[in-house]
This record gives structure tokens, C-alpha cells and sequence, in this order.
């Protein structure tokens, strides 16, 4: 851009991009092989297992009919949990064990580590998750050309601490705003090369989805409640309530048939429970589908702009899926959950306008050695 | 011929390209590329080929650049000249992954053995016995919660005597804190820092004084070899090692390993503390039988279920198997030795009065 030398070629140029999930043989294998290997390591491969998966469903997704190729490696994730686990991880096992057997478990410094515990890994969750992301993007290429995260896993960790907090202090409804404002850093810190996402875009658009999961989560609620106190109260009339209020209160040794009302009251909640865990996501599948087409559609890479057509009916039916998936094959099918969720992506994802492809540099951040430590340590790896 | 495409690692241009094989190398060149050389050496494949597919490539001297070769016959003629490219799993790689998890698991096994079966025994032994008493305070304090501790001081008295009758010819005896709580459920148990817990129940059930002095031995038997600190060493080190493998996690897993490693060790213990029983006994010219009458109500007990926190704990008194092994390994005393009262009666009744 900073050449010297007058030039013709000034007026934009680019290609529209088109992306296409061309699925491959031997997915099963890795499958199975995965799956075999973490059990003779005792669970250890699993870094092994994520890298073989992420290498064959990146190769699927092409975009202007090249393939995304990942270079990360397991070596890199087990030393980044490695080391995240010896900083935190084990003195924190050791101190409390250590207190345990010195002072027995009910020492109040037991409670005290594991308050603090807590505190630390709510500040960092929000620096893993962003250390995360900038790995895979630092490991993924296409047409030779790596990906790349910029900006400050800090300044992300508090945003992310200071959202938790928001959320929670309003009931969920800063949800939008909090989410649409990470969104906007995360996206906004993204590269390809040397080219930036564009992240632009107000909360509002995604309110009226809120406002009715939030409605419908509230009466699904009550109505359980409901169901479960008319449905018991005719069951035992008057000692209903009387019952109730002993077992919060306490009784040594219950009557026979309280312990009858025990195992119904509890049968109930399991299967009211269950209810809800379907039910949940299914009401919240609506805001999702909302929130993911809106936050596409205020990301741009130079002149192209990214529409995203999910729809509540199409993510019920691709969670409720990989649900029973992993279910029925006891977590062997992992891999094609997560083809299904890439795949969802890519077969909805569409990019209108121009980008100058052949403008674009290759990156020049430094690539870390590690992976993702923080993020295998708190279990929000993802995919 | 096919034109194949460059992509040189700096900028995210296509470059089409024809490709020639050489005699030590690879060369391509294109209207925008200069004609350049990739030795057959230097050359690795992205992913093996599958026929009707690009085959990509890379050159140790430019790791970012990428050639997708177009055409099977020129991708087949270039495997050929550098093999290395063919890919799949070589009988190399395999041993050497066999040999890394063969290595591991070595580690681990060696690690658990130190963990569950060296370490507790010796450390129980070393551990400071300020330690110990706080952590046998607490324990009994969560095991007994809610449960009357029984004071009555004539009861109290005819266990102290009972203690000190078990005392003789057994030097070693270490002291003692025994207690009776209202528990009503016949169990006994020993606790770090030689504390003994007896339940009204177990003392109510029983037809003489020798039965429970029996059940005392047995106990005294556990605190002598520290039994419930080894335990307490051997459940950390699991811990601590679970959290090694796992990086943290699964709790399931390690709780379910856990408890069936505890349980495996409790029999071993429950048989060596029965043995230490019986000798103490001989010694002090206590009739081991007792012990022997005690197993053999809790035998008639078996099968029958009982509700609540103290049925957990009977329960898992139940899954010790072979309470008939048990009773059939006690035997009388020797000829020559003749077997002396543990108590008075008036202490009998004491005792059995000991939680009114």
C-alpha cells in the first residue's frame, strides 16, 4: 500500500467467497482409534485425539474450493495443560491435602483455599477462552496463509469476569449487550493474515428473541412447580404441607410411609428435572439462532459481509442430535458431533461482497509454542 | 499437462505453475513465479494422497508454502522418486507410540504401587501425632454427629477397667480414648489418634463381657497398626495422583477406583486386626471366643436391612465378605492358659447401663 510507484491497478479488485464442507473417508477410524487409545492412556491422548480431529474436519471445509489445513500438534496442548497444571492445578491439590491430613478436612483454611480457587478461575476463564482461540487461528492455514488473534487476553478475562457479573446481577437481561460487547472484541481481534474481522453493531436487534426465552424459561418454571405441588397434594391431602415442612426441618427416624412420599417426591423431581433439560435448550434455541445470525451479520473482512441463516427448529434438531450421538455411543462418536457442528456452519454460512484475497499478507505475529493450557484445564476447549 | 497451483507462504495469491520432475529435485515456474527448485529430500506431504484429489505439498526451506498438485499421474511419479511422501503409518512410528503409553502406564504403576501400597503403611507411622489427634478429632466428631456421647460414670469406669484388663501381659499398649455413643446400631470403629468409638447398640446385644472385649481388641488392633491413618494417607495420595492423571477432572472415575481400592484394603486390614485381636487376648488370658460370639450375632444380623445414615455404615460392614472365615480362624485359648473375667458383674451391668 505504501509502494511509491503510481499505479492502474488502485480500483478494487477481490473474488466473492464461498465456503463448502466436502466431507472425507475416516472419520470412523479416527473415531475408533481415538477412542481405544484414551483408554490405554488413561485418558492422556486426549490432546493426541482433539489435534487427529481438528486436522481431518478443518481439511473438509473449503473455501473457493481450497481446504483450511491445521498445523497444531499434541505435543503443544499436553505441554500447555502440563504447565497450567503445575501452576495451578497441583499445589492447589497438595495445600488442600496437605491441610486434610495436618488439620483435617473440615479445617475452615480447606474452604478457604477452594473460595479462592473459585475466584481465580472465574477472573482467567474468560483469558483462556481467548487463548484458545488465538491457537486455533495461529494453527489454521489456507492457501498458506495463517490465522491470527490480536489484543489482550487480559483486557478479554476482566470483560468476560465484569459480564459474568452483569448477567447474573440483572436477572440474564445484560446478556445481549454483555455477549454482543465480547463478540465485538473477540471478532474484532481476529485477523487472516494481515487482514482484520470487522465487528459493528447494536444489541437491540436481539431483545425481542430474549425477552421471549426469558418469558417462556419463567413459565416453564412455574408451571413445573405447579404440576409438581397439584400433582402430590391430592396424593397425601393435608399432610402434605406438614410433611414438607419436617423433612426441611428434620426428622430422625421417619415413618414408614413418609419414606413412600420420600421416593415419589423424589421420582418427580428426577423426572421434572429431565423435563427441564430437554425443554431448556429447546426454548433458548430461539435467542441462539437469533444471536448467531445477528452477530454474523455485523462481521466484515474487507468488503464482504457474513450472513448466517440459523433457525431455532435447525439448532433443536442439531443439539438434540449430537445429544443422543454421544449417548448412544458413549462418547465414541465425538468426532461426528463435531463435524455436525462445523457442518452447520459451514452448509448456512454465506459471504456476500468482495474480499481482495490476493492483497492479503501472511501474518506476522509470533506463533506460540504452547496450546491451549487454561482452556484444556477448565474444560472449554471446545472443539 | 495439468497446471498445478503455488501458494508461496507470504501472500494468499494463487500462483498456477507448471511442475517437472527432475533428477534430484522438483522444479516449477509460472508467469508470475520464477523457476525455482524443491529437492526430493526436502519435501513433505500435508496429507497422504488419495487419487482424484489435489496432493499438497511443502519444502522444509519455505514450511508456509504450499503446491497442490492437480494430476494423479504426476502426484503417483513424484511419490515415487521421494517415498517419504507415501505417508501412513510406518512400523517405526507405531513402536514408538507403543513404547511412549508401555512407558507411561510403567510410571503410573509404579506411582499407584507407591501410593496405595508402600507409602500409607510407612507414613502412618510418621506422622506427628498432633496431626493425628486433630484429624481423629474430627473425624469422630462427624462420624458421632447428632449422637449422644454416653457418660455414665460407672459405665465409664468399667470400660477404663476393661481397657486396662486388656493391658495386661501387653505392654504395648498405647492409651486410649474409648467411647460409647447412642447409636442404634451395633458397630465399632477405631480413628486416628487411637480414638475408639463403640455403639450402646453393639454393647446392649452383647451376652457377656468377653464379646465386647473382643470387639475392643479388634479395634486396638486397627490402632495399633494404624490402620485408619494409613487409609487416610493411601485416600490422599489417590487423590492426589487422580488429579495428576486427569488434570484435575473426573471425579467419577477416580471416586469409583477410590472406593473399590479402600474397600479392597479394608478387608486386608479387617483379617490383620483380627489376628491381633486374638493374640492380645491370649495374652492378657481373655477368652478370644468372645470374639468369636460377637461375629457370630452380627452373622445373624446380615441380610437384615436397616434405614438411615447408620444402615450406610452397617452396610459397608456387610460387604466385608467371609464373616464365617473370620469366626473360623479364632481360636480358643491355648491348653495351659486359663481364661481370667474381663469385669465384675457389678461393672457388667455398669457398662450396659452406661447411657442412661
Amino acid at each position: 500500500m505504501n509502494d511509491a510507484s503510481p499505479s492502474q491497478d488502485l480500483a478494487p479488485r477481490g473474488e466473492t467467497l464461498r465456503i463448502d464442507y466436502v466431507p472425507r473417508d475416516g472419520l470412523l477410524k479416527l473415531s475408533l482409534v481415538n477412542f481405544l487409545l484414551g483408554i490405554v492412556t488413561l485418558t492422556v491422548y486426549r490432546f493426541w485425539a482433539r489435534t487427529n480431529i481438528r486436522r481431518h474436519i478443518w481439511a473438509c471445509v473449503h473455501i473457493n474450493g481450497q481446504p483450511l489445513e491445521y498445523t497444531g500438534k499434541g505435543i503443544e496442548l499436553f505441554k500447555g495443560a502440563l504447565i497450567v497444571f503445575a501452576v495451578l492445578g497441583l499445589p492447589v491439590v497438595l495445600a488442600v491435602s496437605a491441610i486434610s491430613i495436618a488439620y483435617g478436612p473440615e479445617h475452615p483454611a480447606v474452604a478457604g483455599i477452594q473460595t479462592l480457587v473459585f475466584l481465580i478461575v472465574s477472573l482467567l476463564w474468560g483469558a483462556a477462552l481467548f487463548r484458545a482461540r488465538r491457537y486455533q487461528l495461529s494453527r489454521t492455514l489456507w492457501r498458506g496463509i495463517r490465522g491470527g488473534l490480536e489484543g489482550s487476553a487480559t483486557t478479554y478475562s476482566l470483560t468476560y469476569f465484569g459480564a459474568m457479573l452483569a448477567k447474573s446481577m440483572s436477572f440474564g437481561w445484560a446478556t445481549p449487550v454483555m455477549n454482543l460487547n465480547l463478540q465485538q472484541q473477540m471478532t474484532g481481534a481476529s485477523r487472516f493474515g494481515d487482514m482484520p474481522f470487522a465487528f459493528k453493531g447494536r444489541a437491540g436487534p436481539l431483545y425481542p428473541a430474549y425477552a421471549l426465552c426469558w418469558f417462556l424459561t419463567l413459565g416453564a418454571i412455574i408451571g413445573i412447580g405447579v404440576l409438581l405441588f397439584a400433582g402430590l397434594q391430592p396424593m397425601f391431602g393435608e399432610d402434605f404441607s406438614q410433611w414438607l415442612a419436617e423433612l426441611f426441618v428434620g426428622q430422625d427416624t421417619p415413618a414408614e410411609d413418609s419414606w413412600v412420599m420420600v421416593l415419589v417426591v423424589l421420582g418427580g423431581l428426577v423426572a421434572l428435572l429431565f423435563v427441564f433439560s430437554v425443554i431448556y435448550p429447546v426454548i433458548w434455541a430461539f435467542y441462539t439462532a437469533r444471536e448467531l445470525s445477528v452477530f454474523a451479520s455485523y462481521t466484515t473482512l474487507d468488503r464482504a459481509r457474513f450472513r448466517l441463516d440459523a433457525s431455532a427448529g435447525s439448532i433443536i434438531a442439531l443439539t438434540l442430535g449430537n445429544l443422543l450421538l454421544w449417548l448412544f455411543t458413549l462418547g465414541i462418536a465425538t468426532p461426528y458431533i463435531q463435524q455436525r457442528l462445523i457442518r452447520y456452519i459451514c452448509d448456512r454460512l454465506t459471504i456476500e461482497g468482495e474480499v481482495d484475497i490476493d492483497r492479503i499478507l501472511q501474518s506476522k505475529a509470533p506463533l506460540g509454542t504452547m496450546g491451549e493450557g487454561l482452556a484444556d484445564a477448565f474444560d472449554v476447549g471446545g472443539i | 499437462m495439468v497446471q498445478s497451483l503455488y501458494f508461496d507462504g507470504k501472500s494468499a495469491a494463487d500462483r498456477p505453475v507448471a511442475v517437472t520432475l527432475g533428477a534430484l529435485a522438483l522444479r516449477f515456474e509460472g508467469e508470475t513465479t520464477a523457476a525455482r527448485d524443491w529437492p526430493y529430500d526436502d519435501l513433505a506431504a500435508i496429507e497422504t494422497h488419495h487419487p482424484g484429489h489435489p496432493f499438497r505439498l511443502t519444502s522444509k526451506a519455505e514450511p508456509n508454502a504450499r503446491l497442490v498438485l492437480r494430476d494423479d499421474t504426476l502426484a503417483l511419479a513424484l511419490i515415487n522418486r521421494a517415498p517419504q511422501l507415501k505417508g501412513g503409518a510406518s512400523l517405526k512410528g507405531v513402536a514408538k507410540v507403543a513404547g511412549g503409553i508401555a512407558g507411561g502406564l510403567a510410571a503410573v504403576a509404579l506411582a499407584g504401587y507407591l501410593v496405595v501400597q508402600f507409602a500409607p503403611q510407612k507414613l502412618a507411622f510418621v506422622l506427628p501425632d498432633s496431626w493425628r489427634e486433630r484429624v481423629g478429632a474430627q473425624v469422630e466428631v462427624s462420624l458421632t454427629e447428632g449422637a449422644k456421647h454416653c457418660t455414665g460414670n460407672e459405665g465409664v469406669s468399667a470400660l477404663g477397667a476393661m481397657a486396662a484388663r486388656l493391658a495386661e501381659g501387653n505392654p504395648d499398649l498405647p492409651p486410649l480414648s474409648i467411647r460409647v455413643y447412642d447409636v442404634p446400631v451395633m458397630n465399632a470403629f477405631a480413628m486416628p489418634g487411637e480414638r475408639i468409638v463403640i455403639t450402646r447398640e453393639l454393647i446392649r446385644r452383647a451376652n457377656r463381657p468377653e464379646q465386647v472385649a473382643g470387639v475392643l481388641a479388634h479395634e486396638v488392633g486397627h490402632v495399633m497398626r494404624r490402620h485408619s491413618e494409613a487409609q487416610l494417607v493411601r485416600v490422599t495420595g489417590m487423590q492426589i495422583l487422580f488429579s495428576i492423571m486427569t488434570g484435575g477432572g473426573s471425579d467419577t472415575v477416580s471416586s469409583i477406583v477410590g472406593i473399590a481400592t479402600i474397600l479392597s484394603y479394608t478387608r486386608e486390614a479387617e483379617a490383620e486386626a483380627d489376628d491381633v485381636a486374638v493374640k492380645l487376648m491370649t495374652d492378657a488370658a481373655i477368652d478370644p471366643l468372645g470374639l468369636k460370639e460377637f461375629f457370630e450375632i452380627l452373622l445373624a444380623e446380615e441380610g437384615k436391612a436397616s434405614a438411615g445414615r447408620w444402615g450406610e455404615i452397617t452396610s459397608v460392614l456387610n460387604t466385608h465378605p467371609g464373616t464365617e472365615d473370620r469366626i473360623k480362624k479364632i481360636q480358643p485359648l491355648p491348653d495351659g492358659i486359663a481364661a481370667r473375667p474381663v469385669m465384675t458383674d457389678a461393672q457388667w451391668d455398669a457398662l450396659k447401663k452406661i447411657c442412661e
